[in-house]
Parts: structure tokens; sequence; C-alpha cells
């Protein structure tokens, strides 16, 4: 420090100190602070009173004071005021007499100032909010200046001293007092208040303490917030905050109830394996229950935050088939099934958020078990390979069960494509030969002049062609069945023959002489009406009456219209292993039209119309757009007649141009791809290996790519 | 340049800081900051030709909090008695510290403005009362710092009354 202490120090003190000299003006004491050498002119000597307008009323009191040479300081208090740099501080002056020298010293006001201020305006705010509210001037009006307890007041405000005396701020009176905090207040809180007075004008912190009050009301809450006021006194804003605590406690016990709830919510959906997925308006996965990571076989976390098809789905176009659902009204919606990477089957379940619809809430079923249970129901509705629930397949099912045990020949008798062959393949699981072999013939496909030795066997050289010893049918089926096929269309030669076989138990290949022993079960089935034949020559009746013996009536799909759903699903089931496609169902539609059509062929109809619809299928349900032509004409044609339909001609699929259909579809998706099997199969909206199993199938031949 | 010291007096939180700055800044903000001690703003005008700085004395409202220092009214031109239209009682305080400026330092140029006009259907005074308020000597103004109705005459009639008195 280069000049004498005296000069220095009211600068360090950040003080700006002038003497007056005689002719009214002022000599600054150098060096003078930053902020004053910015703010006052640098013509010398200074004309203070022109510099802050303030000071120009404030040295009329300070010529009086120096003129009366009082003892002490004069305070100006504090002002505000822009200065030469035109920023606008606070400031106080004081003015002294001091060595016969007329002495203002500038102080800048800064943070303690700022602290007054605070304090003043709450209090002021605080005053004024009593005013508002009205309390604060009724409620000392009627208890009167010293009425107590100060409690029954809603808002007060009091200066508190360090000991715990105050005195109450009553407007407009002055401040009244002092008395004492302990005479109304509960001891704890008088403690605490003494203690946070400390704190709060030492720390110049605002401090909180809560207490309660017993009323003749009963317990109130109250609330006192400590404001420094000076360097031992503070103000204490008392609100009696009663409602408020209320308000709160039935909020937290509003929120113990939700949260128990939600607890209980959330261990309901736990139990009943309910997964709960909560999407929010960009369908992201907002919140996932335990139940969802469990079910899903994933982390709850790594659910969060992803769209919501990613999550149940791999591929994109089974994600495009969840939007598509998920699109659908409500009231169409229904569940949509999946199968979870574990192998669970799960049912999805969307609804609307009925809090707010852009979001959505997602349930997630797992229907594992009841699967299990449908497939047990499922094979209740089967026999065998046979599928039926109906109440007249229930009949045919009693009569295999009745006459499985037996050896005796069964004659079955239905239309073509009932499932004739599957009935006489239960009746062999369930004989007792089942461990045998099971030989099916279909009599109209053997020639004539080929069906004795096909059936019965032949030696070597027994005729043209026979070039070795050759076991026939019978032989084959030993210790087993043997199931002939339309056996009306069975050549009357051999008709004599096989009575022959069935009645002595033994055959004869042709060119042996030597019978041989059979111990075979023969099942027999035909379309035809035998009575009409015996009676037209055409079949020996000593044959009927033998093969007769017990028999089986398969009823034709048209009466039994209430097992088509679940024939219709088995091969829909079948379909979608062979097509590779995500097939759920069929539309109602659909359902609608297999029910009212006559099935001409029966169930190998059923069966080649799904098989159709499967591979046309563009979606994970299977529509009437997806139904082979015949089938589009007879959605657009008035219901059919019940009982024209009972008397629809028993014709072969092929001959209802099933397949003809299918194969002309086929060659004209070859053609239009100019022989590129694989642009064919997707022109066909199939894969390739299912487009070639079924050229195979229908016999075309395609070109090479 | 001719100063011209005005004075504004009143209960706190009646708008006295709002009007100044209105007056000498043409703004206005909702939010309350109480007053310690004495802000100062300068404004020049114009009254009947001539240009008059007036130096614009926002004083500390008076409550139980802090008391008005007659002193620092010295040497003031006029004043502006301000009361809150939507609180009676300010209108008493604005009298009261009226009549102990006139004991203090003798009558001088002065206009009492109700305050907050732009929230008049809180007003709470009668017209009946503010008729009774009328004088020659005292123009009662209904003003609103929002709007800033009544400000600028509000001052230009003091600061031209105080001119007239000097001349």
């Amino acid at each position: 420090m280069n000049g004498p202490l005296s000069a220095a120090l009211p600068a360090a003190l950040d003080l700006a100190v002038f003497v007056e000299r005689d002719d009214a003006g002022f000599d600054a004491l150098e060096p003078l602070p930053a902020w004053a050498g910015a703010a006052l002119p640098l013509e010398r000597p200074l004309r203070l009173g022109a510099c802050f307008l303030f000071l120009d009323t404030f040295l009329l009191d300070a010529a009086d004071f120096w003129a009366e040479r009082r003892p002490g300081v004069l305070r100006s208090g504090p002002w505000t005021e822009a200065g030469r740099d035109g920023v606008e501080q606070t400031f106080e002056a004081l003015a002294l007499f001091h060595a016969d020298r007329r002495v203002l010293i500038l102080e800048r006001l800064g943070e303690e100032f700022q602290q007054l201020q605070q304090s003043l305006q709450t209090a002021r705010e605080a005053a004024l909010h009593a005013q508002r509210i009205g309390l604060l001037a009724v409620a000392l009006g009627a208890r009167g200046v010293n009425a107590r307890p100060l409690g029954t007041v809603a808002e007060t405000v009091l200066l508190l001293e360090p000991g715990g005396d105050y005195r109450e701020l009553v407007e407009p009176r002055p401040p009244e007092g002092p008395y004492r905090l302990a005479d109304w207040l509960p001891a704890a809180a008088v403690s605490a208040l003494r203690e946070r007075i400390g704190t709060c004008v030492r720390q110049r912190r605002s401090q909180q303490v809560s207490y309660t009050l017993e009323t003749p009301e009963g317990p109130r809450a109250f609330e006192a917030r400590l404001l420094p006021f000076n360097d031992d006194q503070a103000l204490a804003v008392l609100r009696d905050v009663t409602q408020r605590v209320e308000a709160e406690q039935e909020l937290e016990r509003r929120a113990q109830r939700l949260r128990r709830l939600e607890d209980d919510l959330a261990l309901l959906l736990d139990e009943l394996d309910v997964g709960a997925i909560v999407l929010d308006e960009e369908g992201r996965c907002a919140f996932a229950s335990q139940a969802a990571g469990r079910i899903l076989a994933a982390p709850i976390e790594a659910l969060r935050a992803r769209p919501w098809p990613e999550i149940f789905a791999e591929s994109p176009v089974e994600r495009r088939e969840l939007l598509a659902w998920a699109k659908r009204p409500a009231a169409q919606r229904g569940r949509s099934p999946l199968l979870s990477p574990a192998g669970l089957h799960l049912e999805l379940d969307l609804r609307e958020d009925p809090r707010n619809p852009a979001r959505g809430l997602l349930f997630l079923y797992d229907v594992t078990e009841v699967q299990a249970l449908r497939r047990r129901l499922d094979e209740t509705a089967r026999f065998g390979e046979i599928v039926g629930a109906s109440p007249v397949m229930g009949d045919v099912y009693r009569l295999i069960e009745d006459f499985a045990p037996m050896p005796t020949t069964v004659l079955i008798e239905g239309e073509t494509g009932v499932g004739k062959e599957l009935a006489a393949r239960a009746l062999h699981q369930r004989s007792p030969r089942h461990a045998g072999p099971f030989v099916a013939v279909n009599c109209a496909g053997l020639p004539e002049s080929l069906a004795a030795g096909q059936l019965f066997g032949h030696k070597r050289g027994a005729f043209t062609g026979a070039i070795q010893d050759q076991r026939g049918l019978f032989e084959a089926a030993n210790g087993g069945t043997l199931f002939l096929d339309e056996i009306g269309d069975l050549p009357p030669a051999v008709q004599t023959t096989l009575l022959r076989v069935i009645q002595e138990r033994e055959i004869l290949r042709l060119g042996e002489t030597t019978p041989r022993k059979i111990d075979v079960r023969l099942l027999t089935a035909t379309h035809r009406n035998l009575e009409t034949e015996v009676r037209e020559g055409r079949f020996r009746s000593d044959l009927l009456y033998r093969i007769r013996v017990a028999r089986i009536r398969v009823p034709p799909l048209r009466e039994r219209v209430g097992d088509i759903p679940l024939l219709a699903a088995k091969f829909l089931q079948e379909f979608r292993g062979l097509t590779g496609k995500p097939l759920r169902g069929f539309s109602n539609e659909v359902l609608r039209l297999f029910a009212a059509h006559s099935w001409p062929g029966n169930v190998r109809e059923l069966r080649s119309v799904v098989e159709y619809g499967a591979i046309r299928a563009r979606t994970a349900e299977v529509g009437l757009a997806d139904l082979p032509p015949e089938m589009h004409a007879e959605a657009a044609a008035p219901a059919p007649d019940p009982s024209r339909v009972q008397a629809a001609p028993d014709l072969p699929l092929a001959a209802a141009g099933g397949d003809g259909d299918e194969s002309e579809r086929y060659r004209g998706a070859i053609e239009r791809a100019g022989g590129n099997r694989t642009k064919a199969a997707r022109l066909l909206g199939i894969s390739r290996a299912t487009f070639y199993r079924r050229l195979a199938q229908l016999g075309i031949e395609p070109q090479q790519d | 340049m001719i100063l011209q010291k005005i004075c504004l007096l009143g209960a706190t939180a009646v708008g006295k800081t709002s009007l100044v700055r209105r007056f000498v800044q043409g703004i206005f903000s909702d939010r309350y900051l109480t007053t310690v001690g004495v802000r100062i703003d300068k404004r020049e005008v114009e009254i009947e030709g001539e240009r008059i700085q007036l130096v614009v004395w926002d004083l500390s409202g008076e409550d139980e909090f802090a008391q008005l220092q007659m002193r620092y009214l010295r040497g003031s031109a006029g004043w502006i008695l301000v009361a809150d239209g939507t609180r009676p009682e300010t209108l008493d305080k604005a009298l009261e510290l009226h009549q102990r400026a006139v004991d203090a330092l003798g009558d001088r140029p002065a206009a009492l403005l109700l305050n907050k006009a732009d929230l008049v259907d809180q007003w709470r005074f009668s017209d009946e009362r503010i008729a009774k308020l009328q004088s020659a000597e005292r123009p009662v103004l209904r003003s609103s710092a929002k709007t800033g109705a009544s400000v600028e005459e509000a001052f230009a009639s003091v600061a031209a009354a105080a001119r007239s008195r000097l001349r």
C-alpha cells in the first residue's frame, strides 16, 4: 500500500469519504472505491448534491447536523439512484463531524441490504395476505390485545426475540408486547423456535418449525416460518395449516390405498397369469407388469420403450398383421393368438386406456393350459383320425367301439369322401389285431384280370408275366386287417373266390393247388347301395350277407354341419405347417358359407377347399376371397334350398371342378411368369416348396427356369 | 433547467413504484417488489412550454414495519398521494400522510390517485366518498399503472401547479 493507512482504509472498506469545503463543494478522500469513481463526475471539487439528487435533500439535514456539531452519526437511510455511469445502486450516506471537518461517507449497500429487503418483502406480503383474508384484524379485535392463545389466529406475524419473547405486529397499531411464547406454545415448540431464531439470524436463512396446539375444537396444526429481520430478531409468520395438513394426510391415505390397489391388481394379474403392458401415445411400452415379463420370458426393462409389435412378432409380416389387427374396431378385434418363443400359447387383447384414448393397454393371457384342455376336448371330438363331435358321429363311434373287438366282418357304407377308410382304420386300431398289418385295397382300381392275383397271390408261371411266386394282399394282411374299399366294384369272378375265402379262412394262390390258412379280419366299404347291386345282378347276394354281418354308415358332411369348423380347423393346422404361413382361422363369412354349402365331395372336398384357401390367404385369416371360384359363386348366390342340398348328386371332387380350377390357376401362373417357377409361386402367394409339391399333386410338369 | 422534486406518498403496496416506472420508463410489471428507503428517478417534461426536470421520490410505503421519514419531503415541489382502490384502509393512510406532510412542511400542490383502476370491479370505494375527496387544490384521479390511465395527468397536474405556485 503506497498511501498512508488512514487514507487507504475507507477504500479498502468499500466506502467513499468526502470532506465538505467552505464553498459547499466536497473533496474526496482518495483513493475512492471503483464504484464511486464511476458514479461520480470527474471535476473537482465535487458537487455531491448535483451528482446524487437524494443527497441534495440529505445535505440540508447534514448541514443542520454539522452546524449543531452533534456527536454521533446522521444516517440518511437507504436510497436507490443511478449515478453518472447510469448504474442504479443503493447507497446510504453518513454525516459526521470529525476533527473540525464536515465529513460525508457514502456506503454502497450490498447483500445485507438485499436480505433486509427480502425480509421486509416477506413480512409485508404476509401482512397483506392477512389483511386480505381479514382474519388478523378480526381475530385480534375479537380477543383483545392481550388475549391468548395466538394459535387460534389463522395467520399471524410476530417479531421474535432470541429468548423467545415476541411482539405482535398488529396492523394498524405499532408492534405490541413483549409477550412470551412459553405462555401459550408447547414447550417443545418454544424450544425449537428459540433454537431456530439463532440459526435464522446468524445464517440469514429462513427456518421452519411445525407444532400442534390443542384448542377447544380439537388439535390444530401450525407452521412457523422464521425470516431474518436484523442481527438478533426474526420475523415469524405463523400459519394455521390444519386444513393443508389434513388434506395432505387424506392425500397420503388415498395414495396408500391406491398403492395397495395397484399392488393387489398386480398380484391379481400375476396370479391369473395376465400380463399387462401400458402403451404410450407412440405405441411403445411404457410399463410392463411382472407377469408380462414372465410370460414373455424377458426382463421388464428390456420391454420398456419398445414398439409393441416388436415385442410380440419377429418377422415384418407378423408385425404388419398385428398392426392390422390392432387397427380393427374394438368390437371386431377379439384376441390375437400368439406363440411365445418359449412355446407358450398366448392371447393378446388390446384396449384403449380409458383415461387417454391415445394410449393403449395390452393384456397378455397365457392360455397354454387352456390350449391343452382344448386339445383334450378336441381329442374327445376325434375318434382315431376321424374328426367330429356331432351326434351322428357319436353313433358311428359307438358302433366302431362295439365292432372293433370282434372278428366280425364289417361293411362300411357312405358317400364318397366321408372317411370310410378312417372308420376302417379306427376299427383296426381298436381291435386285438391292432399290432398286425392294416392293408387297404380299392377294389374299383383293380383290373378284372389282375384282381384275383392281387388279392390271393400267384405261383411262378401261373400266367404270362408271373415270373416269380407272389403272395397276395390277404397274405400281406395276415394277422391283421384287410380293408376292401369299393367292394361293390369287385369283378363277379373275384366275388366268388372272396366268398370262399371268407367261409374257409384259407386262400389259394393262382397256379397252386394247396390252400393256405389265413388269419385276416375283413372290413369292406362301398358308396353304392349293394342291395340294388344284388337286385340288378352285379353283386352276389351270398357275399353281401357274408360281409354285412355288421354295418356302419358314415354320414355325409351335410348331415353333420356342426363338425365343419372342427374339420376345417384341423385341415388348416395341417396346411399351416405346409405353407409356412401363420394361419389362425377363417373369417365369419367363410364359416357361414361352409355351413351352407352342400359338400357333395364331403370331407375330402372340404379339405381341398381349405387347402386352396390356405395357399391363397394373404393374412392370418382365410377370407371369402381366398376360396375357390365356385365357392365365390355360391357366396354371391341366394341361400341354398336345404331340400336341394340333401338331394345333391354324389359327385367326386374332381367332377365338382376343384382340382381342375386349381390346375388352371397354376398353369396360368406359370405362363404369366414366363415359365419361371419362383416367380409363379410368388404370383400365387405361396412358397416355392409348396408350389412344387402342389404341381406334383396336380400332375403338372413345369418348364425349367 | 428547472428541477422539481415530487414525492409519492402512500401505504405499502398501493403501486407507487409501479406508477413511477410507468411514468419514467413506460413499463409495468405485476411483480410486487417492496421499496426500502427511497428510490430516485428523473424525467424531463414540458409544462406550458417550459422544460422541467422532474425528480421523482418514490418513498417506501408506511406500515407496521416502516414509518415515513418526513425529512425526505424537504424541498419537494409537490406530492402525489396514492391509495389502492381495492384496499379502503390505504386511502385513510394516504390522507393521514398528506396531513402529516402539511403539518410538517406546509401545503404543497398534490394529487390523490386512486390506483389500480384496472381492478375497478374489486374497488371498495363508494362514488360518494370519491366525490367528497375532490377539491381544486387536490384533484382525485382514478389511475392505473398497468394501463397507464391518469399517470401522465397526475404528474403533469402537480408539476404545473407547483410551477404556477413559484411564479
